[in-house]
């Protein structure tokens, strides 16, 4: 059973907000029982969340009535302070409204110039310990985030606004290729990365894995182009892809290129 | 019934399905969680807001036009009181041909009249029905949206792209299941958009039908008590999602649907639900691979809704727990569960009958006989009698158990297309010790 818990720290020196797993490695708390090969239906418990309880910090409601930490940003409650090790909250967007397309948060003109490659991008890790075991390998190492953004539109079609941004679309490369492109049933083209977008070509470009972990894009002689961080690609030319590299596509399609989230030990 | 209604934060009972052993070195887990709502209704539920968006473009002319005309003023007279209804028709363009109203009786007078009137002409733009209902449905945020969108022919007025692109402009805002009526128009088209909004896609075959089909869909939609509902995904900093998918009653994709809500939690849009209503997901998870002895916990599912009140909901079940446990004993670890085993199967099975079904249209007799084949032995296997019956339209069964079957010489297309739309209907896992589904 979950106790209200506070000030607990698992195994692995973690504060868990959780009293029967940690609640950031998973690892099972002091007095956790193993799991039964058949685990038998338990009768329900449940948390429910007012709006008295919510973070003041980021406004996620509070996990449980005496939880001791914010389970999005780790806000202190107890302390009433910004909590211990910072995890950096990937604005998820409200939900959208019916009409207006969402401005982009900032606005570069397109081609929009990414920052330069080095240097890890966006998704800011918790404290990675250099000695850290290396990130799980195999299949899933990278992924790509497809995003709309509309300032992207140079030529907006007042008939055809970009349609909301309801949020990211995340997928793992985890098939040594993978075509993005624009659905079509009619002719049997289902890309493993669909975007929807009018300026996208059915075939419009492959995701490819490398040896040794790399990752790279080919266009594939897609009507209107591809650019990696702002500059275009010559079709049939592969190009290696660097953590936080962005790819622009069509008329609103935004692809980043991620590694997967490393491990905080 | 004098059960009072639960309270908010018990919604909902979730129960998790799998073998939590894994071999050493293993990093995926595959877990069944099985949710119910509970089985009367929030104090307080949502009101519905139910619209008809309806093809009247020129193939709909004659008994199609006049057996919708008929369903639709049946399923106004069978609204609650407190319900709201509208009507949207669509050709070329759409038209509001009934806005929305509270269905008191002069109301639905009123509609009556106005639907009485339909006329069928023009080409077909789904997307512009599509757009019509959605201004509608924006202008009621609080109630729970509902859309029956019928259509006969192909999308043919506009690119296809113009529904991707509406559908992402509608998502969140209401559900829509989908009817085709005849077999002149495109599954893809039409599963499109029931898929875009968490709805599902069936064939009418005859415009007789088109009144059940209404009645069945107002009393779904009337059951509806809770919009919006989230699937909640916590795991681990150090695991991730591999697949999210709905596997019953239909097997349905979520994992591209993912909202990120912060690095350990993800969450997917179910929808509206009805008290009592059962839906079983299946996740798949990639976990860092502990040493032998090691246990962890790999996700822990819940279910977030917004209560009437406003307030954000989550319901918890502490058996709802997705775990890992490395162990040395092979007796342990490669013991699949046999709920885990059940969806796998149906997966199977559904794409046994969409490749079949493809490879016989594409001539290619041998592959289709192999792969409807084992479909039917699959079937057979996990009981999905409805399935069987679908099957045996298309193929003659000469022994279920081997999955030995014969292609048919002449096959109805209404057939073919049915068995290609309920192929992911799947038969509910039976329960240890429970209900069979």
């Amino acid at each position: 059973m979950t106790q209200p818990t506070a000030g607990l720290v698992c195994p692995n020196g973690h504060p868990s907000e959780e009293s029967d797993y940690c609640s950031v490695c998973g690892a099972p708390m002091p007095g956790t029982a193993a799991p039964a090969p058949a685990p038998a239906p338990a009768p329900i418990a449940t948390t429910a969340t007012t709006d008295a309880q919510k973070c003041p910090s980021c406004g996620t409601p509070r996990a449980d009535a005496t939880a001791r930490f914010c389970e999005v940003c780790r806000y202190d409650y107890e302390a009433q302070a910004p909590g211990p090790p910072p995890v950096v909250i990937e604005a998820a967007p409200p939900t959208p409204a019916p009409s207006a397309p969402t401005p982009a948060p900032s606005a570069p003109a397109p081609p929009a110039p990414a920052p330069p490659t080095p240097g890890p991008p966006t998704p800011a890790q918790p404290s990675l310990e250099p000695s850290a075991a290396p990130v799980p390998t195999g299949r899933t190492e990278w992924e790509v985030t497809i995003a709309i953004d509309a300032t992207l539109d140079v030529e907006p079609d007042p008939d055809a606004p970009a349609p909301p941004d309801v949020g990211d679309r995340i997928f793992p490369i985890d098939l040594p290729e993978m075509l993005v492109g624009r659905r079509d049933d009619a002719h049997h083209i289902r890309p493993e990365i669909p975007v929807i977008d009018p300026g996208v070509s059915r075939r419009h470009a492959h995701f490819l894995r490398l040896p040794e972990g790399r990752v790279a894009i080919v266009d594939l002689a897609s009507a209107n182009g591809t650019a990696v961080n702002g500059s275009g690609l010559v079709a049939g030319q592969r190009r290696e892809l660097a953590d936080g590299d962005v790819v622009t596509m069509g008329r609103w399609t935004r692809i980043t290129i991620r590694r997967r989230g490393q491990v905080p030990q | 019934m004098t059960t009072p209604p639960p309270d908010a934060a018990e919604a909902f009972a979730i129960e998790a399905f799998q073998n939590p052993y894994l071999a050493p070195g293993s990093d995926r887990v595959d877990a069944i969680v099985s949710v119910t709502a509970a089985g009367t209704a929030p104090a307080a539920a949502r009101p519905l807001l139910l619209g008809f968006v309806i093809d009247n473009s020129g193939s709909m002319h004659g008994p199609r036009i006049d057996a919708v005309r008929h369903a639709v003023e049946t399923a106004i007279r069978l609204l609650d009181d407190h319900a709201g209804f509208f009507v949207v028709t669509f050709n070329g363009s759409a038209r509001v041909v009934v806005p929305p109203n509270r269905a008191a009786e002069d109301a639905k007078r009123r509609a009556l009249t106005a639907v009485h009137e339909l006329v069928a002409n023009d080409g077909t733009a789904m997307s512009t029905g599509l757009a019509a209902a959605r201004s509608l449905f924006a202008r009621s945020p609080e109630a729970i949206g509902q859309c029956i969108f019928l259509t006969d022919g192909k999308n043919e007025s506009e690119s296809a792209t113009e529904v991707e692109l509406e559908l992402r402009r509608c998502a969140g805002l209401f559900t829509c299941d989908c009817w085709g009526v005849g077999t002149s128009w495109q599954v893809g088209e039409v599963q499109e958009i029931a898929r875009g909004l968490l709805g599902k896609a069936s064939l009418i075959p005859e415009p007789e039908g088109i009144e059940a089909a209404f009645r069945e869909a107002v009393a779904k939609a009337q059951a509806k008590s809770m919009k919006s509902v989230r699937f909640r995904v916590w795991t681990p900093a150090s695991a991730e999602v591999i697949s999210f998918k709905q596997v019953s009653p239909t097997i349905e994709e979520f994992t591209p649907r993912a909202r990120q809500v912060n690095p350990q939690v993800r969450e997917y849009d179910t929808g509206s639900w009805g008290p009592g209503e059962a839906r079983d997901y299946q996740v798949a998870l990639h976990v860092k691979p502990g040493a032998v002895g090691d246990q962890m916990l790999a996700a822990r599912p819940s279910l977030v809704f917004t209560g009437p009140d406003g307030t954000e909901v989550e319901v918890r079940a502490p058996g709802a727990r997705v775990l890992a446990s490395w162990t040395a004993d092979e007796t342990l670890s490669s013991r699949l569960d046999s709920t885990v085993a059940h969806y796998n199967g149906q997966d199977e099975l559904a794409a046994a009958i969409q490749q079949g079904l493809e490879a016989r249209e594409q001539g290619n007799e041998a592959a289709a006989t192999t792969l409807l084949g084992r479909a039917v032995q699959l079937a057979h296997e996990s009981g999905n009698a409805d399935m069987t019956t679908r099957l045996a339209k298309v193929v003659d069964v000469v022994d279920p158990s081997a999955g030995t079957v014969l292609l048919k010489k002449s096959v109805s297309k209404a057939a073919t297309m049915d068995l290609e739309l309920e192929s992911t209907t799947t038969r509910r896992a039976r329960r240890p010790g429970g209900d069979g589904g």
